[in-house]
């Protein structure tokens, strides 16, 4: 880790203070977040690699396996070789992606994604304020009052409706187009 | 079986071979219009809606034969344009063809204004709307539900909180037990269930927190995961074969529109699908609670016919077979299909067979 690596990180993970350097702190954290998710999808790509490599042994342990035989020498052709070689990298890569180390990488992929775009939602959530404009946060609580007073009166037609006749086969509930 | 590189003459005449098949395959590719690989074209209308979600009724295609109507219930992970990809290719149009009376439920464009929309709401709120329209319609109380894949543990559920209203019911690809996968023995199949049991429930949320749903390009993008080599072959090897013949290109065309359609899943009901069914299995464990009540599967009276791919790596067979040990029901019927998750709707051999065990199903039942 370089000084500035240093100096960065013990600025955005310092204790935060009242009034000073809020806004830097969390430019800073951003930063920071995105470069642990680059390494993360660095890990990820590395797994992947690695079942790369393996599948590089072992097609070229087969194909020298089946030289041996000149008859099949004779009548291979180039998409005999590629099928063959696209079936042994699958079995490598399904194999790997099976794998906890992959697994383990895969979920600090998500978990420095989701801290990534999360410090990028506190500084959009600070320039809306700046801006005076309503933020993701004021959205999500107006989005779940809405839905929440929909589901409301539903409920409310619903409990208000003429009850249906005893012999009636007929659904209770009122379509939209017959409200209308 | 295995075979060895080619010599170098043979090589380089296959290579000559390939850049001519390159260079006449892009000339084709260049005379076909959006218009002539338009999808999910069997006429319909809207008959009812409620928040963006709108119930569609199919045209007839000959003499309604077959009472009750089908009310198809695809999942909110791809689009219900699947069922209708092509004319000689289309369930719908085959039910249409044997004198079913089809209405398909569309869920609409979910965005972020729709994170709180919940499990709960399609199956208590959107998907009761629809079978009461239906009912009221065709003066019957009870309806035949079809559901495809997420539509399919929405039906399942709905069918189990409501018996009453469900004459007979259809699954097709259904995830039922969420864990099953691990019995499949494939290397192949079921890493959406592996997967999402290595997450915590914490990153699903954080997700739905984040993005206010779970984008369908991020479903898109992570289906091209389970499938690495195919998805890397797909630009060039597999569409340069589609190329070759103007039907396939046509068919590839197609299904590349559906797959770029994929809507958003809305948070709330991604949150419960994937926690409390993908991570939690709380359906089959009866522990899963929708408007107010726990899901009791045993209350699926109905005769209920399950239809699964055999070759399906999105939702492997053991975690739609699961449901014969789970519902209620004496009238239990699996059907097995041939082919992957998708390739029920779009392979011409699988259609014939669906449709057609389907409506005899359906008329033994009527």
């Amino acid at each position: 880790m370089d000084m500035f690596d240093m100096m960065s990180r013990r600025m955005a993970e310092a204790p935060a203070l009242a009034t000073l350097w809020d806004t830097d702190r969390k430019l800073l954290a951003s930063t920071l977040a995105f470069g642990r998710w680059q390494q993360a999808q660095a890990e990820v790509a590395w797994a992947m690699d690695g079942a790369t490599r393996d599948a590089q042994a072992a097609f070229a342990e087969r194909l020298k396996e089946r030289s041996a035989v000149a008859a099949d020498a004779k009548s291979a052709t180039m998409n005999d070789a590629l099928d063959q070689w696209l079936a042994v990298l699958n079995e490598a890569m399904l194999g790997t992606m099976r794998e906890e180390p992959y697994l383990a990488a895969q979920r600090r992929q998500v978990e420095t994604g989701l801290a990534f775009r999360e410090s990028l939602a506190a500084l959009a959530d600070e320039a809306c304020e700046w801006f005076q404009l309503p933020s993701r946060t004021d959205f999500d609580d107006l989005a779940r009052s809405v839905t929440e007073l929909r589901r409301e009166l539903r409920a409310l037609k619903r409990s208000t409706a003429p009850a249906p006749k005893p012999s009636s086969t007929r659904p209770v509930r009122k379509t939209r187009e017959a409200a209308r | 079986m295995s075979a060895p590189l080619p010599d170098v003459a043979a090589l380089t005449q296959q290579i000559e071979r390939a850049r001519q098949q390159f260079a006449n395959s892009g000339k084709l590719l260049s005379q076909i219009k959006e218009d002539e690989v338009r999808i999910a074209t069997t006429p319909k209308h809207k008959v009812f809606g409620i928040d963006k979600v709108t119930l569609h009724r199919y045209e007839p295609l000959v003499k309604t034969r077959l009472r009750p109507p089908v009310l198809i219930a695809y999942g909110l992970v791809g689009r219900y344009t699947m069922i209708d990809l092509q004319e000689d290719r289309s369930l719908v149009r085959n039910l249409l063809a044997q004198g079913v009376d089809v209405y398909v439920v569309d869920w609409g464009d979910p965005n972020r204004a729709d994170r709180w929309v919940t499990f709960d709401d399609y199956v208590g709120e959107y998907i009761d709307a629809c079978v009461d329209h239906i009912r009221a319609a065709a003066g019957v109380d009870k309806i035949n539900l079809l559901g495809i894949c997420e539509g399919g543990t929405f039906s399942l559920c709905y069918a189990a909180l409501n018996p009453h209203k469900v004459k007979n019911l259809v699954l097709t690809i259904t995830p039922v037990d969420f864990h099953a996968d691990q019995d499949d023995g494939r290397s192949d199949h079921g890493f959406v269930n592996l997967w999402l049991r290595s997450m915590e429930p914490s990153h699903v949320q954080r997700v739905i927190d984040s993005f206010g749903h779970i984008p369908g390009k991020l479903m898109g993008a992570i289906f091209s995961n389970l499938t690495p080599v195919r998805s890397m072959t797909k630009y060039n090897l597999d569409m340069l074969g589609a190329l070759e013949d103007e039907d396939k290109l046509r068919n590839f065309l197609r299904m590349e529109q559906w797959l770029a359609d994929r809507p958003n899943h809305t948070g709330e009901a991604a949150r419960q699908f994937f926690v409390n069914l993908y991570q939690h299995n709380e359906l089959v464990k009866g522990e899963f609670e929708l408007c107010g009540r726990k899901v009791d599967l045993r209350e699926v009276k109905m005769p209920v016919l399950n239809v699964y791919a055999k070759e399906d790596h999105i939702v492997p067979p053991p975690t739609s077979r699961a449901l014969g040990k789970f519902v209620g029901t004496k009238d239990y019927s699996e059907l097995q299909l041939p082919g992957g998750h998708v390739g029920m709707f779009v392979s011409s051999k699988s259609q014939g067979i669906v449709g057609k065990t389907l409506v005899d199903w359906l008329k033994k039942r009527q």
